[in-house]
Protein backbone atom coordinates (compact mmCIF):
# COMPACT_ATOMS: atom_id res chain seq x y z
CA UNK A 1 0.00 0.00 0.00
CA UNK A 2 2.92 2.39 -0.48
CA UNK A 3 2.95 4.87 2.38
CA UNK A 4 0.51 2.90 4.50
CA UNK A 5 1.27 -0.34 6.33
CA UNK A 6 -0.64 -2.62 8.66
CA UNK A 7 0.61 -2.27 12.23
CA UNK A 8 -1.81 -4.74 13.75
CA UNK A 9 -5.01 -6.45 12.72
CA UNK A 10 -7.11 -9.33 13.87
CA UNK A 11 -10.44 -10.79 14.80
CA UNK A 12 -11.55 -11.62 18.33
CA UNK A 13 -12.15 -15.38 18.48
CA UNK A 14 -13.42 -15.63 22.05
CA UNK A 15 -15.12 -12.91 24.04
CA UNK A 16 -12.68 -10.44 25.60
CA UNK A 17 -13.02 -7.02 27.13
CA UNK A 18 -9.57 -5.66 26.18
CA UNK A 19 -7.38 -5.21 23.11
CA UNK A 20 -3.91 -4.00 24.02
CA UNK A 21 -1.78 -2.49 21.27
CA UNK A 22 1.25 -2.80 23.50
CA UNK A 23 4.28 -2.09 21.34
CA UNK A 24 3.33 0.39 18.66
CA UNK A 25 6.32 0.90 16.33
CA UNK A 26 7.65 4.44 16.00
CA UNK A 27 8.38 4.25 12.30
CA UNK A 28 5.31 6.16 11.16
CA UNK A 29 4.06 9.72 11.53
CA UNK A 30 0.37 8.99 11.95
CA UNK A 31 -1.91 6.12 12.95
CA UNK A 32 -5.44 5.08 12.19
CA UNK A 33 -7.52 2.40 13.86
CA UNK A 34 -10.77 0.89 12.65
CA UNK A 35 -13.05 -1.37 14.69
CA UNK A 36 -16.15 -3.31 13.82
CA UNK A 37 -18.24 -5.46 16.10
CA UNK A 38 -20.60 -5.67 19.03
CA UNK A 39 -20.68 -6.44 22.74
CA UNK A 40 -21.95 -9.32 24.84
CA UNK A 41 -23.48 -6.79 27.20
CA UNK A 42 -27.16 -7.32 27.93
CA UNK A 43 -28.80 -4.59 29.97
CA UNK A 44 -32.57 -4.71 29.81
CA UNK A 45 -33.04 -1.46 31.67
CA UNK A 46 -31.19 1.06 29.56
CA UNK A 47 -29.88 1.51 26.11
CA UNK A 48 -28.55 -1.91 25.27
CA UNK A 49 -25.27 -0.31 24.34
CA UNK A 50 -21.74 -0.74 25.58
CA UNK A 51 -18.91 1.76 25.54
CA UNK A 52 -15.47 1.43 24.06
CA UNK A 53 -13.15 3.30 26.41
CA UNK A 54 -9.42 3.75 26.03
CA UNK A 55 -6.03 4.59 27.49
CA UNK A 56 -2.91 6.07 25.94
CA UNK A 57 0.55 5.00 27.08
CA UNK A 58 -0.77 3.19 30.12
CA UNK A 59 -2.75 0.18 31.20
CA UNK A 60 -6.48 0.10 31.86
CA UNK A 61 -6.32 1.52 35.37
CA UNK A 62 -6.01 5.05 33.99
CA UNK A 63 -4.52 8.20 35.47
CA UNK A 64 -6.65 10.74 37.27
CA UNK A 65 -6.66 14.20 35.71
CA UNK A 66 -4.77 13.25 32.57
CA UNK A 67 -7.36 13.29 29.78
CA UNK A 68 -9.28 16.06 28.02
CA UNK A 69 -12.61 15.12 26.48
CA UNK A 70 -15.00 16.46 23.89
CA UNK A 71 -17.93 14.56 22.41
CA UNK A 72 -20.83 15.24 20.12
CA UNK A 73 -23.47 12.54 19.88
CA UNK A 74 -26.97 11.87 18.71
CA UNK A 75 -29.42 9.02 18.57
CA UNK A 76 -32.40 8.18 16.41
CA UNK A 77 -34.82 7.86 19.31
CA UNK A 78 -34.63 11.42 20.59
CA UNK A 79 -33.70 12.89 17.23
CA UNK A 80 -31.46 15.36 18.99
CA UNK A 81 -27.77 15.99 19.38
CA UNK A 82 -25.85 16.74 22.53
CA UNK A 83 -22.32 17.16 23.76
CA UNK A 84 -19.98 16.55 26.65
CA UNK A 85 -16.96 18.72 27.15
CA UNK A 86 -14.10 18.67 29.64
CA UNK A 87 -12.00 21.65 28.71
CA UNK A 88 -9.26 20.87 31.15
CA UNK A 89 -7.35 17.62 31.45
CA UNK A 90 -9.48 16.20 34.25
CA UNK A 91 -10.61 12.74 33.14
CA UNK A 92 -8.95 9.44 34.04
CA UNK A 93 -9.53 7.74 30.68
CA UNK A 94 -11.01 8.16 27.22
CA UNK A 95 -14.63 7.55 28.10
CA UNK A 96 -16.47 7.18 24.82
CA UNK A 97 -14.29 6.23 21.90
CA UNK A 98 -17.39 4.48 20.60
CA UNK A 99 -20.79 3.07 21.43
CA UNK A 100 -21.28 -0.51 20.29
CA UNK A 101 -24.51 -2.50 20.26
CA UNK A 102 -25.16 -5.06 22.95
CA UNK A 103 -26.62 -8.50 22.42
CA UNK A 104 -30.13 -8.35 23.74
CA UNK A 105 -31.90 -11.22 21.97
CA UNK A 106 -34.18 -10.18 19.18
CA UNK A 107 -33.01 -6.63 18.90
CA UNK A 108 -29.58 -6.11 17.41
CA UNK A 109 -29.19 -9.06 15.09
CA UNK A 110 -26.46 -8.22 12.61
CA UNK A 111 -25.99 -4.65 13.79
CA UNK A 112 -22.30 -3.93 14.27
CA UNK A 113 -20.77 -0.63 15.23
CA UNK A 114 -18.25 0.81 12.80
CA UNK A 115 -15.54 2.85 14.49
CA UNK A 116 -12.88 5.10 12.91
CA UNK A 117 -10.03 6.54 14.98
CA UNK A 118 -7.12 8.78 13.95
CA UNK A 119 -4.01 9.66 15.94
CA UNK A 120 -2.03 12.15 13.87
CA UNK A 121 1.48 12.77 15.19
CA UNK A 122 1.43 9.79 17.55
CA UNK A 123 5.24 9.51 17.47
CA UNK A 124 5.78 13.23 18.00
CA UNK A 125 7.49 14.08 21.31
CA UNK A 126 6.76 17.84 21.35
CA UNK A 127 2.98 17.80 21.64
CA UNK A 128 0.51 16.14 23.97
CA UNK A 129 -1.24 13.17 22.41
CA UNK A 130 -4.61 13.76 20.77
CA UNK A 131 -7.02 11.31 19.18
CA UNK A 132 -10.27 11.74 17.24
CA UNK A 133 -12.89 9.01 17.03
CA UNK A 134 -16.32 8.49 15.60
CA UNK A 135 -18.70 5.59 15.33
CA UNK A 136 -21.99 4.66 13.79
CA UNK A 137 -24.40 1.98 14.97
CA UNK A 138 -26.92 1.05 12.26
CA UNK A 139 -29.28 -0.31 14.87
CA UNK A 140 -32.47 -2.19 14.12
CA UNK A 141 -33.71 -1.73 17.65
CA UNK A 142 -37.47 -2.05 18.07
CA UNK A 143 -38.58 0.95 20.11
CA UNK A 144 -42.04 -0.44 20.63
CA UNK A 145 -40.59 -3.08 22.93
CA UNK A 146 -38.99 -0.63 25.30
CA UNK A 147 -35.51 0.76 25.66
CA UNK A 148 -34.31 4.22 24.94
CA UNK A 149 -31.70 4.13 22.23
CA UNK A 150 -31.72 3.19 18.57
CA UNK A 151 -29.11 4.20 16.01
CA UNK A 152 -26.21 6.19 17.40
CA UNK A 153 -23.53 8.43 16.07
CA UNK A 154 -20.70 9.68 18.28
CA UNK A 155 -17.82 12.00 17.37
CA UNK A 156 -15.19 12.60 20.03
CA UNK A 157 -11.76 14.04 20.72
CA UNK A 158 -9.48 12.99 23.53
CA UNK A 159 -6.05 14.10 24.60
CA UNK A 160 -3.71 12.90 27.28
CA UNK A 161 -1.34 15.27 29.03
CA UNK A 162 1.84 13.48 28.03
CA UNK A 163 4.29 14.46 25.31
CA UNK A 164 6.04 11.10 25.07
CA UNK A 165 5.47 9.20 21.86
CA UNK A 166 2.48 6.89 21.88
CA UNK A 167 3.79 3.36 22.30
CA UNK A 168 0.69 1.76 23.75
CA UNK A 169 -3.05 2.07 23.15
CA UNK A 170 -5.54 0.03 25.16
CA UNK A 171 -9.20 -0.20 24.23
CA UNK A 172 -11.74 -1.83 26.46
CA UNK A 173 -15.45 -2.49 26.72
CA UNK A 174 -16.98 -0.77 29.73
CA UNK A 175 -19.67 -3.27 30.72
CA UNK A 176 -19.45 -6.44 28.66
CA UNK A 177 -17.03 -8.16 26.31
CA UNK A 178 -16.24 -7.77 22.65
CA UNK A 179 -18.04 -10.60 20.93
CA UNK A 180 -16.29 -13.21 18.85
CA UNK A 181 -15.92 -11.72 15.39
CA UNK A 182 -15.02 -8.24 16.64
CA UNK A 183 -12.47 -6.91 14.13
CA UNK A 184 -9.66 -4.37 14.45
CA UNK A 185 -7.02 -2.94 12.14
CA UNK A 186 -4.33 -0.38 13.00
CA UNK A 187 -2.55 1.30 10.07
CA UNK A 188 0.65 3.33 10.09
CA UNK A 189 1.15 6.28 7.72
CA UNK A 190 4.77 7.04 6.78
CA UNK B 1 -6.65 -2.35 -4.44
CA UNK B 2 -6.23 1.25 -3.42
CA UNK B 3 -2.69 2.52 -3.09
CA UNK B 4 -1.53 5.44 -1.00
CA UNK B 5 1.64 7.45 -1.66
CA UNK B 6 3.22 10.08 0.52
CA UNK B 7 3.34 13.29 -1.53
CA UNK B 8 4.96 15.56 1.04
CA UNK B 9 5.53 16.13 4.73
CA UNK B 10 6.03 19.65 6.06
CA UNK B 11 7.45 19.98 9.57
CA UNK B 12 7.57 23.51 10.97
CA UNK B 13 10.90 24.66 12.36
CA UNK B 14 11.69 27.86 14.22
CA UNK B 15 9.03 30.29 15.42
CA UNK B 16 8.20 32.50 12.45
CA UNK B 17 5.97 30.34 10.26
CA UNK B 18 2.60 31.99 9.77
CA UNK B 19 1.51 30.01 6.70
CA UNK B 20 2.17 26.39 5.80
CA UNK B 21 1.88 25.96 2.03
CA UNK B 22 1.54 22.62 0.33
CA UNK B 23 2.39 23.54 -3.25
CA UNK B 24 2.69 21.86 -6.62
CA UNK B 25 0.23 19.13 -5.76
CA UNK B 26 0.57 16.36 -8.36
CA UNK B 27 -2.52 15.58 -10.42
CA UNK B 28 -2.11 11.85 -10.83
CA UNK B 29 -4.27 10.57 -7.97
CA UNK B 30 -7.96 9.98 -7.43
CA UNK B 31 -8.17 11.60 -3.98
CA UNK B 32 -5.92 13.33 -1.45
CA UNK B 33 -5.60 12.73 2.30
CA UNK B 34 -4.15 15.35 4.65
CA UNK B 35 -3.09 14.42 8.19
CA UNK B 36 -1.76 17.06 10.56
CA UNK B 37 -0.90 17.85 14.15
CA UNK B 38 -0.28 21.47 15.05
CA UNK B 39 -0.64 24.36 17.46
CA UNK B 40 0.34 28.01 17.72
CA UNK B 41 2.93 29.73 19.90
CA UNK B 42 0.42 32.49 20.62
CA UNK B 43 -0.18 33.30 24.29
CA UNK B 44 -2.62 36.19 23.96
CA UNK B 45 -5.75 34.23 23.02
CA UNK B 46 -7.16 33.13 26.35
CA UNK B 47 -9.98 31.17 24.71
CA UNK B 48 -7.49 28.82 23.13
CA UNK B 49 -9.38 28.74 19.85
CA UNK B 50 -7.08 30.48 17.43
CA UNK B 51 -8.17 30.57 13.79
CA UNK B 52 -6.38 28.13 11.52
CA UNK B 53 -7.90 28.43 8.06
CA UNK B 54 -7.32 26.22 5.05
CA UNK B 55 -7.28 28.11 1.76
CA UNK B 56 -7.35 26.18 -1.50
CA UNK B 57 -5.78 27.37 -4.74
CA UNK B 58 -6.47 26.05 -8.21
CA UNK B 59 -3.75 25.04 -10.63
CA UNK B 60 -3.87 28.54 -12.08
CA UNK B 61 -2.96 30.05 -8.70
CA UNK B 62 -6.36 31.54 -7.85
CA UNK B 63 -8.19 31.01 -4.55
CA UNK B 64 -10.97 28.44 -4.95
CA UNK B 65 -14.50 29.30 -3.72
CA UNK B 66 -15.82 26.83 -1.14
CA UNK B 67 -19.35 26.01 -0.07
CA UNK B 68 -20.39 23.59 2.62
CA UNK B 69 -21.66 22.90 6.07
CA UNK B 70 -20.24 21.86 9.39
CA UNK B 71 -21.37 20.56 12.73
CA UNK B 72 -19.67 20.03 16.02
CA UNK B 73 -18.93 21.33 19.41
CA UNK B 74 -17.68 24.87 19.38
CA UNK B 75 -14.73 25.67 21.52
CA UNK B 76 -15.67 29.06 22.90
CA UNK B 77 -19.42 28.62 23.32
CA UNK B 78 -19.53 24.97 24.28
CA UNK B 79 -22.48 24.18 22.06
CA UNK B 80 -23.41 22.43 18.87
CA UNK B 81 -23.75 24.46 15.73
CA UNK B 82 -24.87 23.42 12.31
CA UNK B 83 -24.62 25.86 9.48
CA UNK B 84 -24.24 26.14 5.78
CA UNK B 85 -21.83 28.40 4.02
CA UNK B 86 -22.43 28.80 0.36
CA UNK B 87 -22.29 32.55 0.49
CA UNK B 88 -20.67 34.27 -2.43
CA UNK B 89 -17.03 34.88 -1.80
CA UNK B 90 -16.60 32.22 0.87
CA UNK B 91 -13.20 30.78 0.21
CA UNK B 92 -11.75 29.07 3.26
CA UNK B 93 -12.27 26.15 5.62
CA UNK B 94 -12.47 27.61 9.12
CA UNK B 95 -10.68 25.53 11.72
CA UNK B 96 -9.34 26.26 15.17
CA UNK B 97 -5.96 25.40 16.60
CA UNK B 98 -4.64 25.29 20.14
CA UNK B 99 -2.16 27.80 21.53
CA UNK B 100 0.09 28.26 24.54
CA UNK B 101 -2.15 30.38 26.74
CA UNK B 102 -3.04 29.12 30.21
CA UNK B 103 -0.39 26.48 30.20
CA UNK B 104 -1.01 25.54 26.61
CA UNK B 105 -0.87 21.76 26.71
CA UNK B 106 -3.59 21.20 24.11
CA UNK B 107 -3.03 20.43 20.44
CA UNK B 108 -5.04 20.26 17.21
CA UNK B 109 -5.25 17.23 14.93
CA UNK B 110 -6.71 17.34 11.42
CA UNK B 111 -7.82 14.87 8.78
CA UNK B 112 -8.92 16.19 5.38
CA UNK B 113 -10.03 14.24 2.35
CA UNK B 114 -10.10 15.95 -1.03
CA UNK B 115 -12.26 13.85 -3.33
CA UNK B 116 -11.81 13.97 -7.09
CA UNK B 117 -9.49 16.93 -6.47
CA UNK B 118 -7.92 16.79 -9.92
CA UNK B 119 -11.16 16.90 -11.89
CA UNK B 120 -11.34 19.61 -14.53
CA UNK B 121 -14.96 18.88 -15.40
CA UNK B 122 -16.84 18.98 -12.07
CA UNK B 123 -16.67 20.68 -8.68
CA UNK B 124 -14.64 18.84 -6.04
CA UNK B 125 -15.55 17.75 -2.49
CA UNK B 126 -13.67 18.12 0.77
CA UNK B 127 -14.33 16.44 4.11
CA UNK B 128 -12.58 17.89 7.13
CA UNK B 129 -12.54 16.28 10.57
CA UNK B 130 -10.65 18.05 13.31
CA UNK B 131 -10.22 17.74 17.05
CA UNK B 132 -8.58 20.06 19.54
CA UNK B 133 -7.76 19.77 23.20
CA UNK B 134 -7.24 22.60 25.63
CA UNK B 135 -6.01 23.26 29.11
CA UNK B 136 -8.09 26.38 29.71
CA UNK B 137 -11.01 26.44 32.09
CA UNK B 138 -13.40 28.29 29.82
CA UNK B 139 -13.16 26.71 26.41
CA UNK B 140 -10.99 25.03 23.89
CA UNK B 141 -11.67 21.32 23.59
CA UNK B 142 -13.48 20.79 20.33
CA UNK B 143 -14.64 18.15 17.88
CA UNK B 144 -15.89 19.22 14.48
CA UNK B 145 -16.62 17.96 10.98
CA UNK B 146 -16.97 20.03 7.85
CA UNK B 147 -18.07 18.97 4.40
CA UNK B 148 -17.96 21.17 1.38
CA UNK B 149 -17.44 21.49 -2.31
CA UNK B 150 -14.97 23.71 -4.07
CA UNK B 151 -14.10 24.62 -7.59
CA UNK B 152 -11.75 26.71 -9.66
CA UNK B 153 -12.19 30.44 -9.39
CA UNK B 154 -13.32 30.89 -12.98
CA UNK B 155 -13.59 27.36 -14.37
CA UNK B 156 -13.32 23.72 -13.35
CA UNK B 157 -9.62 23.88 -12.56
CA UNK B 158 -8.05 21.23 -10.31
CA UNK B 159 -6.67 21.74 -6.81
CA UNK B 160 -3.02 22.77 -6.99
CA UNK B 161 -2.12 24.15 -3.55
CA UNK B 162 -3.34 24.10 0.06
CA UNK B 163 -2.41 26.78 2.60
CA UNK B 164 -2.92 26.63 6.37
CA UNK B 165 -3.05 30.21 7.61
CA UNK B 166 -2.98 31.57 11.15
CA UNK B 167 -4.09 35.08 12.01
CA UNK B 168 -1.90 38.14 11.87
CA UNK B 169 1.24 37.85 14.01
CA UNK B 170 0.36 34.28 15.00
CA UNK B 171 2.82 31.49 14.37
CA UNK B 172 2.89 27.72 14.23
CA UNK B 173 4.81 25.99 16.99
CA UNK B 174 7.89 24.10 15.85
CA UNK B 175 7.25 20.43 15.06
CA UNK B 176 3.77 21.13 13.73
CA UNK B 177 3.48 18.49 11.00
CA UNK B 178 1.40 18.36 7.81
CA UNK B 179 1.45 15.20 5.67
CA UNK B 180 -0.22 14.98 2.28
CA UNK B 181 -1.00 11.61 0.67
CA UNK B 182 -2.23 10.68 -2.78
CA UNK B 183 -4.73 7.85 -3.07
CA UNK B 184 -5.39 5.84 -6.21
CA UNK B 185 -8.60 3.86 -6.00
Amino acid sequence: MGAVEVVSQGTVTSATNTIDFASIPQTYKHLSLTLSGKSTYNDSSYGHQDLIIGYMNEGPSGSSGQYARGEVYGDSFSGSTNYIIKNTFTEDRMWTLAQIPASKPGYYAGANATVEIWIPGYSNTTFTKTLISRCIIPSNYDFSNGGTVGAWQVMSVYGRNVTAALTRLVIQTFAGNMQSGFQYQMLGYK
Amino acid sequence: MATTDLISTTVVSGSSTNIVSLTSIPQGYTDLLLLAICKSTDTSNTYDDLDNEAILYDTGGAVMPIGGAWMGQIAASGGIVETSQFASGYNRIAMKTSNESSGGIGVQVITMRFLDYSSTTVAKNVHTWEGKTSSTNTSGTMSKMHTGCFNGASSNLALGRIDFVLGSSKYFKADSTFSLYGINS
